[in-house]
């Protein structure tokens, strides 16, 4: 399972370019940014940078955590991505990580 | 605004959008920057779209709120255009006004709601046998709406030129909270002033576009490309003019240099990828003769031919990669502190070799590493520069930089923003280079002109403030 911090080294390279949008299958049946991996991925980006996963309670709430949990892993993004990030590995790491940190 | 005037706001958005309203802070921080370096803040406020009538509720509430408006589309852009630099701002997110409304393969058009990405939309066209010819980089991403409203325009422009010319008609809603229809369905209007043509590179500052009349072409019934390789920039253009004195028109003409060669792990010379000139089926062999002749001619040496779009794409792909390399190129150097930026100038074709030149001797002065690459054949140039975000001085070598390559484009009597727009970060290359050299030091005077536009259309000052001019 990846650490949040091999997390957080991944999504920081995020440029906000949106080419992996394209052929995200969440993304394109609901039009809305943080239904798509670059939502997602940034969700992520925000959500360790204030701390989420080292014991803060940054007010997790169902609008952050839906978006995350319906990606499919499918991977359909991984290939568009130019800065090369794993965005499905870093979904499914996080997604694993919130779990955990909801059960604890 | 007072907090209870602001909590009467997002009821109000609320009545309307209802679960298309977003408030949630991480949401807003979605839609709180764009593609581009410049930093913005979190909206109040993110609300979906999914017709004219709403856009004209959310626009209504802004005059009567005194809240601003930022239209975005994939927020993609390169210079500040789609992010929102106050607090009382709602974005007005048109991801979802996806839909292409009417196809005319005997007219050429075809409508479409502005949400749509241009690949999307092409993709559909192409069962039609045509086309929209406007393909930035960012095709994948980019909205049709965000496309407009920027002037994009991408490697076919070298023969169809930029959104400007093939957009009809535009519905509006502006910021009165009225909805204009400007344009036609024809190629040919002329009813008054070209309204059509002020939103197009607008950045959001006049209205939100909710329609748009697209012209269309068609798709080439066949296809020929050559990529070849030259020593340097000179031959390569030369190889290009050679071109056009034999009358072809190619669709794409595309450059890099020697150094951005390497990074594309290709050997470090300067090369060209020329496809899509007009032939039909049985003249492809005639064309690409012509076509070698032209690079032989001036030193360049063949390395790949094309007979059909498909095998072109392949010669392509080193170029495509292009955003991929500068990436790797600025992670590699600074690792997550890297800080990269992307240039977009344009120069008459007569003077790229000296643009080139002076392009790799500015990033030797300034000490910083550049990668070039551009649509070689509408002499648009993307020199694109990174420096470790975190070392202030080398920040600044970049800074400096950008002005220069600025003052190079005036100086050649090109512009200082041939795609990508102005936004905030090219607002005083603007307005003291670019539109000041051309009146005497009187920028002033066509900036009011520009004012006074944006009044006539947003008396309120609504729309996307602090963009372009201030
Ligand atoms: C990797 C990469 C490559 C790129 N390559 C190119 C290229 O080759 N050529 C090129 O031209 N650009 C390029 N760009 C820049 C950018 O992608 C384009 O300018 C694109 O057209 C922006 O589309 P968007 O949907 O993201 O618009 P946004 O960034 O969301 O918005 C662009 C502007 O239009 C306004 N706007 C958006 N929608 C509407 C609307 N419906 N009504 C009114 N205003 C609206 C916004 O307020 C903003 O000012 C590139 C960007 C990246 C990241
Ligand atoms: S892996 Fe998740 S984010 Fe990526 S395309 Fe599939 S559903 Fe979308
Ligand atoms: S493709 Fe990669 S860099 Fe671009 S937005 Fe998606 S995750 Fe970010």
């Amino acid at each position: 399972m990846m650490s949040i911090k091999e997390i957080h080294e991944e999504v920081k390279k995020c440029m906000y370019c949106g080419f992996c949008e394209f052929p995200c299958p969440t993304f394109n049946a609901l039009r809305s940014r943080a239904y798509g991996p670059r939502g997602r991925i940034n969700l992520i980006k925000a959500l360790i940078e204030n701390g989420f996963g080292q014991g803060k309670d940054v007010g997790l709430n169902s609008d952050v955590i839906n978006p995350i949990m319906t990606c499919l892993h499918c991977a359909a993004c991984d290939t568009q991505c130019p800065a090369g990030i794993r965005i499905a590995d870093v979904i499914h790491g996080f997604k694993a990580i919130i779990l955990e940190t909801i059960l604890k | 605004m007072s907090q209870g005037r602001g909590g009467d706001v997002i009821r109000e958005l609320e009545a309307v959008f209802k679960d298309r309203l977003f408030t949630e802070p991480h949401i807003l921080a979605l839609y709180s920057h764009d593609a581009s370096s410049e930093v913005g803040v979190k909206p109040m406020a993110v609300v979906q779209p999914v017709s004219v009538d709403e856009v004209v509720k959310v626009v209504k509430l802004a005059i009567d709120h005194g809240f601003k408006i930022v239209p975005v589309g994939s927020s993609t852009s390169l210079s500040g255009n789609a992010t929102p630099k106050l607090e009382n701002t709602v974005i007005v997110s048109l991801e979802r006004m996806n839909s292409i409304i009417e196809v005319s393969d005997i007219d050429w058009y075809a409508r479409v709601q502005p949400g749509i990405k241009v690949d999307e939309l092409n993709l559909e066209l192409m069962g039609y046998g045509l086309q929209w010819p406007v393909d930035p980089a960012s095709s994948k991403t980019a909205t049709v709406g965000g496309v407009i409203s920027n002037g994009g325009g991408g490697m076919r422009g070298a023969k169809y030129g930029p959104a400007s010319h093939w957009v009809l008609g535009l519905e509006a809603v502006i910021g009165t909270g009225d909805v204009v229809r400007v344009g036609c369905r024809t190629v040919k209007c002329r009813e008054g002033y070209n309204l059509v043509q002020l939103f197009i590179g607008s950045e959001g500052t006049l209205g939100v576009i909710t329609e748009a009349t697209l012209r269309l072409a068609p798709l080439p019934e066949s296809f020929v490309g050559i990529m070849a390789r030259f020593g340097n920039a000179e031959s390569l253009v030369n190889a290009v003019i050679k071109v056009r004195r034999d009358r072809l028109w190619p669709m794409v003409t595309e450059f890099v240099d020697d150094k951005t060669a390497q990074l594309l792990s290709l050997e470090p010379r300067y090369y060209l990828w020329i496809g899509g000139v007009d032939t039909y089926a049985g003249s492809e062999q005639g064309v690409l003769t012509k076509l070698s002749n032209a690079i032989a001619l001036n030193g360049g040496e063949i390395i790949g031919k094309a007979l059909t779009w498909q095998d072109f794409s392949k010669l392509l792909e080193p170029r495509k990669m292009l955003y991929s390399a500068q990436l790797k190129a600025a992670f590699g150097d600074y690792g997550m502190d890297a800080f990269l930026l992307i240039e977009d100038i344009a120069v008459p074709m007569s003077k790229l070799p000296e643009a080139v030149r002076e392009l790799q001797e500015l990033s030797k002065k300034h000490g910083v590493k550049m990668m070039l690459g551009g649509h070689i054949g509408d002499g648009n140039l993307h020199p694109a520069v990174w420096a470790r975000r975190s070392d202030k001085d080398e920040v600044e070598r970049i800074m400096r930089f950008f002005e220069d390559v600025g003052s190079l484009a005036i100086r050649l009597n090109g512009t200082v923003s041939a795609e990508h727009g102005i936004g905030t970060q090219k607002k005083e290359l603007l307005k003291g280079g670019a539109i000041g050299s051309r009146n005497n030091g009187r920028s002033d005077l066509v900036i009011e002109l520009m004012r006074n536009i944006k009044r006539a259309f947003d008396p309120y000052g609504i729309f996307n403030p602090g963009k372009i001019f201030d």
